[in-house]
């Protein structure tokens, strides 16, 4: 594990584009969540001083934060698809890697990119929630930061299923353009098309309930209060998901040439 | 000798199109097999296959006398097809993630890249390589981990006269260390230099298997012939017994004979005709591909 990470590391460390595109990640990042105190929608504040206080900033930067993994996933998909344009995929197969052990060193990248991630989301949760907040005690503090883990699940989940479809496309710019059309509209449309209640559970609905849309009903003009707990049955799926895409990306490179 | 690689009745088909069919053959340790065949004859499906890249439909193939291939691909540096490298990396990174797959330390990457003639741009990066270049750190990454076996698909390819020369220098002293090679070239005459044996392939098939020094020797004597004026000297070598022309190139005539140059020329004298050259030598392997493959 360590080796193939070590590997991983030669790789993207001379890499500018990934470093621009993750470091532009991390900029869009904070330019947004500093202009959240003005952010409205019609005649609400949707995201006021109120709504990045202790405990509710949690699930606000992890709302953010979820609509940024699709930068996220699309990083997966150029790192998978460069091995396969650039012919280093099978350069690396022929040195002596595994079919196996190609795509678990994507996957062991795609994890580290993933808690990277959380690991900001959580500094800028905190940093937030401690600037606008009044009453700061460490319960307020940590008291929904279960959010946290909900923003990790999605990351795993939704870069799982991009390095799947880059595995499966191997064309970084036809997987980008399916990754991006299933995660926002094409899946939505299969599920107003079968509409059952099963539908919640396909992959790119599991990852989105992962993390609620918070204070829906302060903009239906309500009081603001908490919308929901991190803790729900989603996390299971979302793992069952992010495992089943690394399975099937793993078929996938075993059962083709390169 | 031990048996490096053993190949049983490798098959691949695309579509149609069968690459490789029912191929069989063995690699001993030591040797220097010369794998030949035309475009599209099936020689880089076969080490695709033999290294995994590429699954082959039916028959087997076993490294080391048995050895998993992940593991054996850690022994075996390799040159497929072309170079595939990432970029953006210099060539010292590229050859550090060739070290590190293959478990080997980093130590030898300055000694191959002096060997390939790369050292001075080491720290480059091989976006900014020529096609010669980025040849030469391919057989740089085969030699890097100090391999059991290379395999070396077309190595000279996109090299300029010297860069053919050096590669095909290096070649000969990897060979003459008594590393096994298993080198795939369209070039005889760098085969000729440098294999103890010679697999020649067409339409996905092994036409031969041999020894290339038998192959030399066995009695296979060509000579060529040549006449002043317009006599038709084609006519007449017909009418020889003995004689098979193999070539006509302008006024000279390649032929193969069982009959001495003496012969011949006593033959021709007879007829009152005199040779304006008549010469005596090997078969080159050139001819001998040529005559297998056009059969």
């Amino acid at each position: 594990m360590r080796k193939l990470l070590q590997i991983e590391y030669v790789k993207v460390s001379g890499y500018t584009a990934f470093k621009i595109l993750m470091l532009g990640y991390f900029l869009a990042a904070t330019a947004l969540f500093l202009s959240l105190h003005n952010f409205s929608f019609g005649p609400f504040q949707i995201f006021g001083q109120e709504t990045l206080k202790f405990p509710y900033v949690w699930q606000n930067v992890a709302f953010i934060g979820k609509f940024l993994n699709l930068g996220l996933g699309i990083v997966m998909i150029l790192l998978i698809g460069n091995e396969f344009s650039f012919g280093t995929a099978k350069q690396n197969l022929i040195d002596g890697l595994s079919r196996t052990q190609l795509v678990i060193s994507k996957y062991l990248l795609l994890l580290v990119i993933a808690f990277g991630a959380t690991a900001f989301m959580f500094f800028v949760a905190l940093i937030m929630g401690w600037a606008n907040s009044v009453t700061i005690t460490s319960a307020l503090i940590f008291k929904n930061s279960g959010f946290m883990l909900s923003y990790l699940l999605h990351a795993i989940g939704l870069m799982s299923m991009a390095a799947f479809i880059a595995y499966l496309f191997r064309k970084t710019a036809i997987a980008t353009m399916f990754f991006l059309a299933y995660a926002v509209f094409m899946e939505a449309i299969l599920r107003m098309s079968i509409d059952a209640d099963f539908t919640r559970y396909f992959p790119s609905k599991t990852l989105s309930n992962l993390i609620s849309t918070p204070y829906a009903d302060l903009v239906s003009g309500m009081d603001l209060q908490l919308q929901s707990e991190a803790w729900n049955e989603y996390m299971l799926i979302a793992v069952l998901y992010a495992h089943l895409f690394f399975l099937l990306s793993v078929r996938i490179v075993k059962r083709r040439s390169l | 000798m031990q048996e490096v690689l053993k190949i049983t009745n490798l098959s691949k088909s695309y579509g149609r199109i069968k690459a490789v069919r029912d191929l069989s053959l063995t690699v001993f340790e030591g040797q220097v097999l010369g794998l030949l065949g035309p475009n599209g004859s099936g020689k880089t499906t076969t080490l695709s296959m033999i290294l995994d890249v590429v699954k082959a439909d039916t028959g087997e193939y076993e490294w080391f006398g048995g050895v998993p291939v992940t593991i054996a691909r850690k022994r075996i540096g390799t040159l497929l097809e072309k170079p595939n490298f990432y970029p953006y990396l210099s060539a010292m990174k590229n050859l550090e993630i060739t070290c590190r797959i293959k478990e080997k330390g980093g130590n030898r990457i300055e000694d191959v890249l002096k060997q390939v003639g790369l050292f001075q741009r080491r720290n480059s990066t091989v976006k900014g390589f020529s096609t010669g270049m980025k040849q030469r750190l391919a057989i740089a990454a085969s030699l890097v981990s100090d391999p059991d076996v290379l395999i070396l698909d077309e190595p000279t390819n996109g090299l300029d006269p010297s860069g053919i020369a050096d590669i095909r220098s290096l070649i000969h002293d990897i060979a003459s260390n008594g590393k096994t090679i298993v080198l795939a070239s369209h070039l005889l005459d760098e085969v000729e230099k440098v294999c103890t044996d010679v697999a020649v392939m067409k339409n996905g098939k092994l036409l031969e298997l041999r020894k290339l020094k038998n192959s030399v020797e066995e009695g296979l004597r060509v000579i060529e012939i040549a006449v002043e004026g317009d006599t038709d000297l084609q006519k007449l070598l017909e009418k020889m017994d003995g004689i098979k022309v193999v070539q006509s190139l302008n006024s000279l005539w390649v032929v193969e004979s069982k009959k001495s140059p003496r012969e011949i020329n006593r033959v021709f004298a007879e007829k009152g005709i005199y040779l304006t050259h008549l010469r005596e030598r090997r078969k080159t392997l050139e001819e001998q591909f040529l005559e297998l493959t056009n059969q």
